[in-house]
């Protein structure tokens, strides 16, 4: 990969491959690419929740001596990140993962918390060399985890395996639970590592539009 | 009041020892596993109570206090995407609309007032969200947030106000206007009347809905 780039709405980013170089990339997110690139099927992680999406994965090559470009967009208003080039190990939310160089691999993973009885989410695990982009809904920010943190796990779009997680311990659970928060959605992660998050929550949004809106386009 | 802009989507803050934040608990990104969370009902059952029945803000919000010796770290979120913004109220009161309120200091109050017959004649109902007291408040608007400086009236739509000062009030609509209104069944668009400041988001929830409707 040669550089990044985003455009000058945000919502679409372009990558130059070098020739030899290639890419994965999830299906979805693929706007265009030139016309020489190979863009095949590559990969198919079947799910791993009992009613997630499978993940479908291209590989886009380019075989020609020049360098070339793709395009790619996320589903939302989306703010792009490129994780650190080197050493990869992090799990990922699946809706939030764009794409990866090919020395990056790329596995479906276990519902990571699973005391969110309802987590409809895929995750996937990212590890090898290179780099990987992911997509949040808003500006991403990162919470740097030096000891222990709680965090809202509607917020996590990726984190650092290196980090432990255990569903919140229940020190002090009949005060969380008048405050209305729900504890199963808070998480508790300790150790070193960085935890990745998204300001907007889909379904935060949902439940505010739905008053307005009418019964068959909810 | 002074206001200042918070240039992300999100709000970060190093909690000193002692002090303490409300909040709503779906607010609540992250903090530091130390911080201890409470929930209460703040101002007492009556005003919480009334607070619930008057306005989609529940009863009891979160209480997110700083037992340790040293400052804590948190973060917040607001669920509609747009500006946050931070004012510090010093014995002044501001009126928050639906869904605006992100977090205030503990010594902010919070009360359901009287919203004036002006309000009441124009469709803008009965009580408002008041902020009043000593401490910071943060709010946040759906899209981009617009102060402007009022000292006259102004007509708008009330989707895009996000806020409003004490020096300002609705004012009720012409006998005519009125008529006409009950008349075809139809709200009309209210004016805000005196001197102060008022914030105006860029986007309106129904906005987004009638659109989405549109397209269903």
């Amino acid at each position: 990969m040669k550089s990044l780039m985003r455009d000058p709405c945000g919502n679409s980013l372009q990558l130059q491959l070098n020739p030899g170089r290639s890419f994965w990339i999830l299906q979805r997110a693929l706007v265009a690419a030139d016309g020489d690139l190979t863009v095949r099927r590559a990969a198919y992680l079947p799910s791993r929740t009992t009613a997630g999406p499978s993940t479908a994965l291209d590989l886009c090559e380019n075989t020609s001596s020049d360098t070339r470009s793709i395009w790619l967009a996320a589903a939302t208003d989306s703010h792009f990140f490129a994780l650190a080039d080197g050493a990869l190990d992090m799990a990922v939310r699946a809706r939030a993962f764009l794409a990866a160089e090919d020395g990056v691999k790329i596995a479906s993973c276990e519902p990571v918390f699973s005391a969110c009885q309802e987590e409809p989410e895929e995750w996937l695990g990212l590890s090898g060399s290179g780099t990987a982009i992911i997509s949040s809904n808003g500006t991403m920010y990162q919470v740097t985890i030096d000891g222990e943190y709680l965090v809202n796990v509607d917020n996590v779009i990726c984190y650092s395996k290196s980090l432990s997680i255990a569903a919140q311990e229940p020190k002090r659970p009949p005060t969380r639970k008048m405050a209305n928060l729900d504890l199963s959605r808070i998480y508790h992660f300790s150790g070193r590592g960085t935890v990745w998050c998204q300001p907007n929550q889909t379904a935060a949004l949902s439940s505010l539009l739905r008053p307005y809106l009418k019964r068959n386009s909810v | 009041m002074p206001a200042s802009w918070l240039t992300t989507q999100h709000l970060e803050l190093e909690l000193e020892p002692g002090c303490a934040l409300v909040t709503l608990p779906g607010n609540l990104s992250h903090l530091e596993a130390d911080l201890h969370l409470k929930s209460s009902l703040y101002g007492g059952l009556p005003h919480a109570l009334f607070r619930r029945l008057c306005s989609r803000m529940p009863a009891r919000l979160l209480q997110i206090n700083n037992p340790t010796e040293s400052s804590r770290h948190l973060g917040l979120v607001h669920p509609l995407p747009g500006d946050l913004i931070c004012q510090t109220l010093a014995d002044q009161k501001v009126t928050l609309t639906q869904h605006a309120f992100l977090a205030c200091d503990l010594g902010v109050k919070i009360r359901m007032q009287w919203a004036g017959i002006g309000s009441v004649l124009s469709g803008q109902g009965i009580f408002h969200l008041n902020f009043s007291g000593s401490g910071r408040i943060w709010f946040a608007g759906f899209g981009a947030l617009v102060e402007k400086n009022l000292d006259g009236e102004l007509l708008l739509d009330p989707g895009y106000l996000v806020a409003f000062e004490d020096g300002l009030r609705f004012l009720p609509p012409s006998l005519p206007k009125l008529l006409l209104c009950l008349v075809r069944g139809e709200g009309s668009s209210p004016r805000l009347s005196g001197r102060g400041k008022l914030y105006l988001q860029s986007r309106s929830l129904r906005g987004l809905a009638d659109w989405l409707n549109n397209h269903s």
